[in-house]
């Protein structure tokens, strides 16, 4: 099968450079979120299209990149995804967080703790947190200008109403730099506090919808929670099976006919090197 | 026995190769070639060029072979290819009046200047499945037509009302203005007229066919006719201003309709016809019809319609018509969720808890 | 007219034309707070577009419209910047729709629905808002227990309730009802009228209701107006007007209706 060849980062050179305006703008507007011309690309709309173009504008041939899909480096999508922009740079792929200047993650922040000069790219499906209220894009435009942001709270009023206490277990709105509303991606509660000051750069893609967000390194950022019910984040009884940690989100897998489970941590980096240390 | 999913990569080159087994299928059989798809599919091609927005026959044969006939597939690859390609040149507008007309109808006159052609079309056959020969010898040639003999130059019927004043001329506002480009921005809201019918024109065929359907059945918009209808060849002329040059770059085929629907009037003009505008790539009279349908439904705001119908929501219909997004999106349910389905396990095991609570249940059994 | 006070919302020569077709012309009208105000008239008449103008929900097509604001002092409502506008409409004015479900969000509960609006105005502390929610629904003779269900669970005299609990929860200054009670039965009706005069006596609100439904008008209603095609053709005291109509359209209308 002939290899057809391709422009480095397989956008153009002028792609590649609309796209890293567009980052700058979102970049000096924490939280806000910026249109941008977003291409078709070889991955399906839906599938981290977003994700994968900022990536094609920002690697560079000296950066080592790690690619995640609920935490894990193995599974289909992440190896998918990884290989496309390995294909279309060559850079340098690693397992280990602390080894990556480029992370592309869905649904989920490594436990690791990152470091200043590292950037993470989160694939986001639907970048408007208002958008289950008002399904108007003319409307939520408004609301962001004029800082309406009331609507938002009727969200927890009703899921506290209801359950006692907020459902939205995963993208959990967040007030980024004390004003903007932003959605932080299908991340779990567990990991909204990790946006928090964090020293890296975090970069936020939603191809289909075009648009981009960031947060810029050591911005505030809030979960968003009434003053008598402060926000809270999931726990575990159980801790994983494999490395014993306590304090990683844990997969639960079922393992027999008979439904027993296992619990084991989500991000497969940090659990590896957990064991590493017991070993 | 359960297995995690590891071994990702190996699992990932094995159904890339099975894929391909499948799609060239018997061994025995004749591999499909680009050409045949070409000369013999070549609705099937249009489709994926009208839908990809690109012309390009022989990618587009050769993407339908690739997507194994998956015509919303072969879209997406198209597409993406289309992504690699630098913009080089704008054409000229494309002089629809001077078509090398194939086929020309109109439903709204008995005769019409220049005449009506059918050309080729399904629309007087009946359906009735043929029988398919072995060794079919060549279909016997039309009488008088010859592919020299096409008409051009003919003005189309929506000028002829434009020049008695019965229909609303198209002029755009300056003609300094610079059309919206959707493949180099982001859309945005409200849509104005240029951006909209960009995305009509790549709009899925099926969702705006059934858009129309529903004009017609009553769910907004009024009775359109079809003025005219034309296919044929174009040429593609791009201006090389500091040469001073005009070159022709060669023709393709589109298929235009303009629909006339109902009058309007307003305090300041008498009242006039107005019109949909249907442009689609190739030969697609069902798409062009419909999009004629749709475009005029969405200009309701525009005319002070009251807006009540899914046809008529600019929103609705431009933000889902495109299905290489549609089909991402839907088919990204695919991917794994079980963090987020895990949060709702979470919570609906502690629901239930507390329902089994309040009701004293003391009956025993497994929790999945 | 007014009662010697400024007055709370005041028009001039609004009007509102749909193309050609004239939706109300010229209206010049002024309410003050405490003020109960009954726009009548036959459909066609003009008066939900006029309440669709003072609403905010339309622009006048000429015309001041000026309401004398607690956040912005003395404003032109056709002047005001949308930001602020809309700010107003959370707060200080209410709409309530013929329709329910037109001014509610079907698919939140009830409590949300009235929480929304204090939500919307800065409230972030859940048992506030939800306590203020109680308040109001309980001011409107609204089960409690029955707070966290949604609207579609109610009936229409129910649900029109809940609109006007979710409204008078911002405190508004001045209510715009539209139609509130047709599509209800006459019981029904009578009973939201009922608790409704209550409230708008306690709270000293400026009320503006439209209705085609003279005995609603008489009922609730210290001063009126009487539009036909758009133009406002008498106003007054109620009683006045009903009793001793001067324009013929206005004695037409009141010799239809049914003696008691």
């Amino acid at each position: 099968m002939r290899e057809r060849s391709y422009n480095f980062g397989y956008l153009d050179e002028a792609t590649k450079r609309s796209l890293r305006r567009a980052i700058l703008k979102s970049v000096a507007i924490p939280g806000h979120q910026i249109p941008f011309g977003s291409r078709e690309m070889p991955i399906a709309f839906g599938w981290g299209t977003g994700a994968l173009q900022i990536n094609c504008a920002l690697l560079g041939p000296t950066d080592t990149l790690k690619v995640i899909d609920q935490g894990a480096d193995d599974t289909v999508n992440a190896i998918s995804l990884k290989k496309f922009l390995h294909r279309m740079t060559g850079v340098r792929l690693t397992e280990q967080t602390s080894q990556a200047s480029v992370i592309q993650t869905r649904h989920r922040i490594p436990e690791t703790p990152l470091r200043a000069g590292q950037i993470m790219v989160y694939q986001v499906p639907i970048p408007e947190p208002l958008r289950f209220l008002e399904p108007r894009e003319i409307e939520t435009r408004k609301l962001h200008a004029y800082g309406e942001y009331g609507a938002m709270y009727l969200k927890l009023y009703e899921d506290l109403a209801h359950h006692g206490e907020s459902k939205s277990s995963y993208d959990h709105p967040v007030t980024v730099n004390g004003y903007r509303l932003s959605a932080p991606s299908p991340i779990p509660k567990f990991d909204n506090p990790k946006l928090h000051h964090s020293p890296a750069l975090q970069l936020f893609g939603a191809g289909r919808e075009q648009r981009c967000y960031a947060i810029p390194p050591y911005t505030n950022v809030e979960s968003l929670s009434f003053q008598d019910h402060p926000f809270r984040v999931q726990s575990w009884e159980q801790s994983c099976e494999q490395c014993g940690s306590n304090n990683s989100f844990l997969d639960e897998l079922i393992v027999d006919d008979s439904g027993k489970r296992r619990f084991v941590c989500s991000d497969t980096d940090y659990c590896h090197q957990q064991l590493s240390k017991l070993l | 026995m359960f297995v995690s999913a590891k071994g990702g990569e190996t699992a990932i080159e094995n159904s890339i190769r099975l894929l391909a087994q499948r799609r060239r299928g018997d061994l025995s059989v004749e591999q499909v070639s680009s050409s045949q798809i070409v000369e013999q599919l070549g609705l099937a091609v249009d489709r994926v060029m009208a839908e990809a927005a690109l012309w390009e026959p022989i990618t587009a044969a050769h993407a339908i072979q690739q997507a194994r006939g998956d015509l919303v597939e072969a879209v997406f690859l198209l597409r993406a290819w289309r992504t690699t390609l630098p913009r080089q040149a704008f054409s000229k507008a494309l002089a629809t009046e001077n078509m090398r007309l194939e086929r020309r109808i109109s439903a709204i006159f008995k005769d019409i200047p220049g005449g009506q052609v059918l050309g080729p079309t399904f629309d007087y056959t009946h359906r009735l499945l043929e029988e398919i020969e072995e060794d079919p010898s060549p279909p016997s040639p039309p009488e008088q037509l010859h592919v020299e003999d096409l008409m051009r130059n003919v003005p189309t019927v929506a000028r002829l009302l434009e020049d008695v004043d019965l229909m609303q001329r198209e002029t755009p506002e300056n003609s300094g203005h610079v059309p919206f480009d959707i493949t180099r921005e982001s859309i945005r809201f409200p849509a104005d007229r240029d951006q909209r019918l960009q995305l009509l024109g790549r709009g899925d065929e099926g969702f705006l066919l059934s858009l129309a359907y529903s004009v017609q059945r009553g769910f907004g918009g009024n009775h359109p006719f079809v003025g005219e209808l034309r296919v044929g060849w174009v040429m593609i002329e791009v201006e090389l201003e500091e040469l001073d040059l005009v070159i022709s770059l060669g023709e393709v085929r589109i298929t235009e309709c303009q629909t006339v629907h109902q009058f309007i009037s307003t305090s300041d003009q008498p009242p006039q016809f107005t019109r949909g505008y249907g442009l689609v790539v190739g030969h697609n009279e069902r798409k062009a019809i419909a999009m004629a349908i749709v475009d005029r439904a969405l200009r309701s705001k525009e005319l002070g319609e009251s807006i009540q119908f899914p046809a008529q929501d600019e929103e609705f219909v431009l933000a889902h018509l495109d299905n290489v997004q549609a089909s991402g999106f839907v088919s990204h349910l695919k991917l794994p969720h079980h963090v987020d389905f895990q949060s709702e396990l979470h919570l609906l095991r502690c629901l239930r808890a507390a329902h089994s609570a309040k009701t004293y249940s003391t009956s025993e059994g497994t929790e999945l | 007219m007014t009662f010697g006070y400024q007055p709370l919302l005041s028009t001039h020569k609004s009007s509102f034309y749909y193309g050609n077709q004239v939706g109300c012309h010229e209206i010049s009208l002024e309410i003050v707070s405490g003020q109960f105000l009954a726009v009548v008239g036959e459909s066609g008449s003009g008066k939900s577009t006029l309440l669709k103008m003072l609403a905010g929900e339309i622009e006048p097509s000429s015309g001041q419209i000026t309401f004398q604001s607690d956040s912005y002092g003395k404003v032109d409502l056709t002047q005001l910047p949308e930001v602020r506008r809309r700010q107003l409409r959370r707060k200080e004015i209410g709409l309530v729709t013929q329709r329910p479900s037109d001014g509610l969000r079907m698919h939140i509960s009830v409590g949300g629905n009235v929480a929304e609006r204090v939500l919307v105005n800065g409230v972030r502390h859940y048992g506030q808002a939800r306590e203020l929610a109680r308040h109001w629904l309980q001011k409107l003779e609204l089960d409690l227990e029955r707070m966290d269900e949604l609207p579609t669970r109610f009936s229409i005299g129910m649900q029109q309730r809940v609109q006007i609990a979710k409204v008078l929860a911002s405190s508004p200054r001045l209510l715009l009802l539209d139609e509130p009670t047709s599509g209800l039965d006459v019981s029904v009706q009578a009973r939201l009228l009922d608790v409704l005069q209550q409230i708008v006596r306690e709270q000293n609100l400026a009320v503006i209701l439209v209705t085609h439904d003279l005995a609603v008008a008489r009922m609730m209603s210290d001063s009126m107006v009487v539009m036909q095609n758009g133009r406002v053709v008498e106003s007054g005291l109620t009683d006045q007007v009903l009793d001793d109509p001067q324009h013929a359209y206005t004695q037409l209308l009141t010799s239809s209706i049914l003696p008691a």
